[in-house]
This record gives structure tokens, C-alpha cells and sequence, in this order.
């Protein structure tokens, strides 16, 4: 035992003193303490001791303010809460979320749900309720025949018929063998239905200026030559419809024989014929290559 | 001299193959009726054509000089 006491100070008597000093000794002692300890007394009921300052045994008796808070209660998007000691509240929305990419939408009015995110490639699309991950559907051109003839007629057969258009590209080195030019026909149809409104033009200048009925689309027929080289470029719209007008529109240009003049038709044209279209033909022959293209 | 056989190149949608076949009667015989009309079309075209030039000689125009005036 130290003396003076450890923590606080206070002088003890001595093992040398006289018995005789032990009164005063003590009363040294105690008033020591009671000094001290001074700031305990007083008090009321329910006050609390509060540090005065930061100076040892230096306090204040204080009445404590009434609670404010007597209870937390969990609301939309918290869970958790309580009404006495320690309180946790949780964000619910924070925990809803368990893996990356992970979105929270709404399921009701001040409810929600995770959506986990979708597969690659996917897009968020709804149903005009709910939000979800969704693929977006093949759209676009999809070949649905190609290949090189080589002086022959072109027949394309059992067309697929989920598609809203058909788009004819035919990219020919020689077309139209003889004096005979390229038409087009549609469901190997000669009869004279294939309405069309052309220009064709050689060289800038119109040898025809048509709107006919005729028993095909004429292509490079109207220039009574064949050609070294054309491209023909033609769309077939909605042509699974059995509406007895079917719009195409072409365009074409070619080369004549010597290579001086340009051959160019440009039509708007309808098949007026109930069936939808499943088989395209030339006619005439042609060298070169074609695709036919199914449009969404 | 041996006349070659028409064909036709066919590309079938649904099993996506192509082949060439020779045509059949019915594809001859319209071939041969596109042909007909091809030169009758073309006959005509030409009677037309020199038509208008006994037209353009009458009036001593060239094909040009027409051109500019129908413009």
C-alpha cells in the first residue's frame, strides 16, 4: 500500500508515527476525503452526477432533460426500430440487394422487389406494369437465298413466309441474252397484272415513260439490248398479303453492250393478285450472282 | 446444229439449295411467248422510231433539236 494512496492522494498516517499523532493523522486523512469528495453531496432524486470539468472527483449534481424519443418505429423501405435500448434501423431497400446488377423496382405503392439482372445482351422492357429483362427479336435483313447463275434464268422457290418484306438484289454481269432484256415475275404469273409506273432512261434520255399493265416487271426489257453488266435493286412489300394489290417498288441500272450508255429504271409497280408471293423468276437469262433478303 | 436445252437456275427457299434443271414444256412455251412478245414489242418500238425520223427528215430537225423542242 502506497502512501500517499495511489489514485488520489490522500496522506495516511506513517508506520513511524506516534500512536499518540493518530487522531490528528486521521483527521488529516478524512478531511482529505471529505474535501474531496465534496461535490457528492447535495443531490436530488432522479438527478445524475455530471463531470463539472475535466478536473478529478470535479462534479455537479444535474437534472437530466426529458426524453424526446420514446420508441423508433420502422418505416416504408426501413426495417427494424424498438422502444427501448439499443435501436437498429436497416435500410430494406440496401438489403433487397443481394448480387451485382441487381435493380429494385416497385411493386406496389411504397413496395418493392429486386430484379436481378438479366443475360447478356438483354434490354429492360415492360409490359406497361412491371419491368423485366427481355431479348430483343431478330430484326433487321436475313438471307433467305443467294448464289451465282451463269446464263440461265433465276427461279426462287418456297419463300419463307414470316417475314413483312422481301428485298431482290441481283448483281449481274450479263443480262439478257439476245435482243431480250430482264424482267420480273412473281409466282411464275404471266398473266398481264403486273401494274407498273416506270422511267427508264438510257443515257439521261427517256425511251419510256410507262404506266402499264403488263405480264412482268420490266427491268432492262425496255431498252431492246442486252446488258454487259446491271444491278437491280427490288422490294416486295407485305408479300405474305392476300390483298390483291402487293406495292414493289425497283431500280435498276445497267451498261449497254459497248459501255457508253447507262440503262437505269426506276419503277413503283404492284402484283394485283390475291396470292401471297412464294416463288420470284427472271426473265431472261443472266450471269452473276443474287440475294433475296427476308425484312421484319 | 443441236440446239442447247434452256435452263433454269432454281434456289428453293425451304431446303436451301440450288440446282439447275432444264425447263420444263410449260417454262419453254412461255419463254417463247416473252420472246414473241419481246420482238413484237421491239418491232414495234422500231416502226416508231423511224416514224419519227421520217417526221424529223420532213422537218429537217435532228433527233437533238426534237428533244430540246418537246423539253
Amino acid at each position: 500500500m502506497s502512501n500517499p494512496t495511489s489514485n488520489f492522494g490522500w496522506q495516511m498516517p506513517e508506520p513511524t508515527d506516534l500512536v499518540t499523532d493518530l487522531p490528528a493523522d486521521f483527521e488529516v486523512f478524512g478531511q482529505a476525503v471529505d474535501t474531496d469528495f465534496a461535490d457528492l453531496n447535495g443531490g436530488t432524486t432522479g438527478q445524475l452526477l455530471s463531470k463539472t470539468s475535466a478536473t478529478d472527483l470535479d462534479f455537479t449534481w444535474v437534472t437530466p432533460n426529458a426524453g424526446d424519443i420514446t420508441g423508433v418505429t420502422a418505416g416504408t423501405g426501413i426495417s427494424g426500430g424498438g422502444t427501448s435500448g439499443d435501436v437498429t434501423v436497416t435500410n430494406s431497400m440496401a438489403t433487397a440487394f443481394t448480387t451485382s446488377g441487381d435493380l429494385i423496382q416497385a411493386t406496389g405503392s411504397g413496395t418493392f422487389a429486386r430484379l436481378g439482372t438479366g443475360t447478356n445482351g438483354q434490354y429492360l422492357t415492360t409490359n406497361g406494369t412491371t419491368n423485366s429483362w427481355g431479348s430483343i427479336s431478330a430484326g433487321g435483313m436475313t438471307v433467305l437465298a443467294s448464289g451465282s447463275i451463269t446464263n440461265t434464268t433465276l427461279s426462287i422457290t418456297s419463300i419463307d413466309q414470316t417475314y413483312t418484306n422481301l428485298f431482290l438484289y441481283l448483281n449481274m454481269t450479263s443480262g439478257g441474252a439476245g435482243a431480250y432484256g430482264v424482267d420480273i415475275r412473281l409466282n411464275a404469273n404471266s398473266n398481264s397484272i403486273y401494274s407498273n409506273c416506270r422511267l427508264a432512261l438510257v443515257n439521261g434520255s427517256a425511251p419510256v415513260a410507262a404506266s402499264s399493265l403488263e405480264s412482268a416487271f420490266r427491268v432492262q426489257s425496255d431498252f431492246f439490248a442486252a446488258a454487259s453488266s446491271f444491278q437491280l435493286t427490288m422490294n416486295i412489300y407485305q408479300y405474305t398479303n392476300t390483298d390483291p394489290r402487293k406495292i414493289v417498288d425497283y431500280n435498276s441500272i445497267g451498261l449497254d453492250q459497248s459501255y457508253s450508255a447507262p440503262l437505269v429504271t426506276n419503277a413503283t409497280g404492284q402484283f394485283a393478285n390475291t396470292s401471297a408471293i412464294t416463288s420470284i423468276q427472271t426473265v431472261g437469262s443472266l450471269t452473276g450472282s443474287y440475294i433475296l433478303y427476308g425484312v421484319k | 446444229m443441236t440446239k442447247s436445252k434452256l435452263q433454269i437456275t432454281e434456289f428453293n427457299c425451304e431446303s436451301g439449295e440450288q440446282i439447275v434443271r432444264d425447263a420444263t414444256t410449260e417454262e419453254i412455251a412461255q419463254m417463247e411467248i416473252d420472246s414473241a412478245n419481246a420482238k413484237a414489242i421491239k418491232a414495234e418500238s422500231d416502226a416508231k422510231a423511224a416514224q419519227r425520223q421520217v417526221i424529223l427528215d420532213r422537218l429537217g430537225l435532228t433527233t437533238e433539236e426534237a428533244a430540246i423542242l418537246l423539253s
